[in-house]
């Protein structure tokens, strides 16, 4: 009876911590758009839908990384997936989220666009290579 | 059985105030450590035609501080000031291309927040390229 007594204490003890930290495992990212996540997930999402306008095929890429809830680090902002893609222009950005049972969670940015100039700017070289 | 007890409700107390008020609101926020975060995410994500070249002046010289007094108070205090268009304005930056933020972490005792503005100095004779 009294080993029942502990066991039912640590369960509730558990329960209790498990509230605590906010159930971080199964803690979805935040963003505009999120799909519904789970224990297992790898999906791929966008981050806005205002898609009137030509998107690039170039892609760049920077991840964040989170291991057992605990510890994060990285670099998932869209400067660095330019870099990282040679990017000169970005038209659209989604992103791709992979948790195994909390153990690692990745957040990676994806940044599509191209490498050439804009319009103004080609004008602008040109007229001062004019002058 | 008494020394076990008073472990578990002291580790409870102690996540409960360790998981407590050390976080940002974002659009975009990745999955972050409970003992440390140390990450740097998107805080625009409308991106059509942005550029992202050499030429972008970056700024980041602001940021919001959060301290936990953990020793005798247990208060938290948080200050600073992020301002876009005061930081634009005295970083040089007329046109704001994009921006990202830097979140740091340490054991929800010590939080950093830092925007990264990224811009052009939009003079006459300038060759930036319209945003």
């Amino acid at each position: 009876m009294k080993n029942i007594m502990i066991i039912c204490f640590y369960l509730s003890f558990l329960t209790f911590l498990l509230l605590l930290i906010g159930c971080s495992i199964l803690k979805s990212p935040k963003a505009p758009v999120v799909p519904p996540v789970g224990v297992f997930t790898a999906i791929s999402s966008p981050y806005s839908g205002d898609l009137n306008k030509s998107i690039g095929f170039k892609t760049g890429e920077a991840q964040c990384t989170c291991i057992l809830s605990l510890f994060s680090f990285g670099d998932c902002s869209v400067d660095t997936a330019a870099r990282n893609g040679n990017l000169t222009m970005v038209d659209y950005i989604d992103y791709e989220y992979t948790n195994v049972l909390g153990i690692i969670s990745i957040f990676r940015t994806k940044a599509y666009g191209s490498a050439s100039m804009p319009k103004s700017q080609h004008k602008v070289s040109s007229a001062k290579q004019e002058d | 059985m008494k020394k076990l007890i008073y472990f578990m409700f002291l580790t409870a107390f102690i996540m409960l105030v360790c998981s407590g008020c050390a976080t940002y609101q974002s659009e975009v926020k990745p999955p972050q450590g409970i003992f440390f975060t140390s990450i740097k995410a998107p805080l625009t994500v409308n991106f059509d035609h942005t550029p992202t070249n050499a030429k972008l002046l970056k700024t980041s010289y602001k940021k919001t501080q959060y301290f936990q007094d953990f020793l005798l108070t247990w208060m938290n205090f948080a200050w600073g000031d992020i301002n876009i268009p005061m930081i634009a304005n005295k970083a040089g930056i007329n046109k704001v291309a994009y921006a990202d933020c830097e979140f740091l972490n340490i054991l929800n005792i010590y939080a950093e927040f830092k925007v990264n503005i990224y811009g052009y100095a939009d003079e006459k004779n300038d060759n930036s390229p319209e945003l």
